[in-house]
């Protein structure tokens, strides 16, 4: 459908004096006007709301330190909280999956185990093997 | 003369060292203490309660501060630094406060180590330690399978000529929906990484620094607080345009009163002298710090300056540190 030309009609180049169209239930500036069925216009989604200041957000960051201010005793590495082969150590995908195996491969399930291997067999040959570093 | 407003004095021309200020120290603070306590008493029956209308206070009752000044013309408190130092700079000064009361501004005057509070105001190591806080702790757990782990896609779907489709070898290529996919995250990641010791370091002189000439370090002479109520500490905040967040540090042990005070508060922190980092410095406004935590830092940080690389890690005992 035209909705241009539903909307807007021209005086044949000389001046319009009145109103367009005389009692329309929209005006003809809103983007509802001249449309037949109506239209569902969608706003930007609105912002959720975030609470900065929560206990894990108020503290973020603290002990960091301890290391320096605390007389060496603890290192920060120690207080990160997660897998036990990653614990204070970096490494790119072969050496976490030759460290995951060496940590804690026989506590794994079979299949995860294997698809491990696999894994590591694959990276080994892709990395030492293929292109131009090996 | 001594200005009475923030918490920073201008250092004083005569000489760096403490003691040839006493005198003045002296006549400043009781004049500004006089000055406070005709004030207070002229204008106590408004008082600084907070209005109704104010985002940063939590209920509507307020505590009411008493209306006697508690201070009393005790000696003021002078603190000289607790480090040496060198000759060729001289020591930054602030006030210390107090908690007892809402109008305890100027109890007295400490000496800060330049080396310590007055360095350079390096903001790429502010924001070199910041990005290290964020990420160094950082283990994404974010993994997807690889057309070997996906379930299914051994067998070849048809066979390779005849079929006017195009070739393929399995069901569970990253061609197909549903199959692998070739370059995705894998396995938990680490982004560990630690930046080298004196750059923390420097990283909190850093921090200190900036908090001071910004007028957001508050000295305290030690965290007693008349009554246990969170209102009070919000209500002393808002008198002494502390900001919208304060972090308490403290070396000691932690009065009980504060600790129970600042537990229901959200944006009101205290922590140990062992917990300060940039990011809880930059996160909250303002910083109050106690006078021994002041000594504390500046032991533990200017060590640092002189200290010799390590031959074997600094947890193993060395003939001279601590």
């Amino acid at each position: 459908p035209l909705l241009q030309a539903e909307r807007s009609i021209s005086g044949g180049g000389t001046a319009r004096w009145g109103p367009v169209r005389p009692g329309l239930p929209v005006p003809l500036s809103s983007p509802l006007a001249g449309l037949t069925r109506a239209f569902r216009i969608k706003e930007p989604p609105k912002r959720k709301q975030v609470d900065r200041w929560t206990e894990k957000r108020a503290l973020f960051g603290v002990y960091d330190n301890v290391g320096i201010l605390g007389g060496f005793q603890m290192h920060p590495k120690n207080l990160i909280v997660g897998p036990k082969w990653l614990r204070g150590w970096r490494g790119n995908e072969l050496q976490r999956c030759i460290r995951k195996k060496q940590m804690v491969g026989d506590r794994m399930f079979v299949d995860d185990y294997l698809k491990l291997t696999k894994r590591i067999r694959y990276l080994y040959r892709r990395f030492n093997r293929t292109g131009k570093h090996r | 003369m001594l200005r009475a407003g923030g918490p920073r004095v201008a250092a004083v021309a005569a000489g760096s060292s403490i003691t040839s200020a006493v005198s003045s120290v002296t006549s400043a603070v009781s004049a500004a203490l006089r000055g406070r306590a005709r004030a207070g008493a002229a204008g106590v029956s408004s008082g600084p309660a907070a209005p109704a209308g104010t985002p940063a206070v939590t209920g509507t009752r307020t505590v009411p501060l008493s209306p006697v000044s508690p201070v009393s013309p005790v000696s003021p408190i002078l603190r000289p630094c607790a480090v040496p130092v060198p000759c060729h700079r001289s020591p930054v000064q602030a006030w210390v406060e107090s908690l007892r009361h809402h109008d305890d501004e100027f109890r007295g005057l400490t000496d800060l180590h330049p080396d310590v509070f007055a360095v350079r105001p390096r903001l790429d190591i502010l924001h070199t330690v910041a990005m290290w806080q964020k990420n160094y702790k950082r283990i994404s757990y974010a993994k997807v399978k690889t057309r070997a782990e996906v379930r299914g896609g051994g067998r070849k779907p048809w066979r390779q000529k005849g079929t006017g489709r195009a070739r393929h070898g399995s069901i569970r290529s990253p061609l197909w929906r549903g199959g692998g996919i070739s370059h995705g995250p894998r396995g938990p990641t680490s982004y560990y990484y630690m930046l080298p010791m004196k750059i923390r370091v420097l990283g909190l002189k850093v921090a200190l620094t900036v908090k001071l000439m910004q007028d957001d370090l508050h000295i305290v002479d030690n965290l007693e607080i008349p009554t246990s109520d969170p209102q009070y500490l919000l209500d002393l905040a808002r008198y002494r345009h502390w900001g919208r967040s304060v972090l308490i540090v403290d070396v000691n042990e932690i009065p009980e009163k504060i600790s129970t005070a600042v537990a229901e508060l959200k944006t009101i922190n205290l922590i140990p002298a062992l917990g300060l980092n940039v990011h809880s410095m930059l996160k909250h406004e303002t910083l109050v710090v106690t006078l021994d935590t002041v000594t504390f830092l500046e032991k533990t940080l200017l060590w640092h300056d002189t200290r010799y690389s390590a031959l074997y890690p600094f947890s193993m005992p060395y003939s001279d540190f601590p």
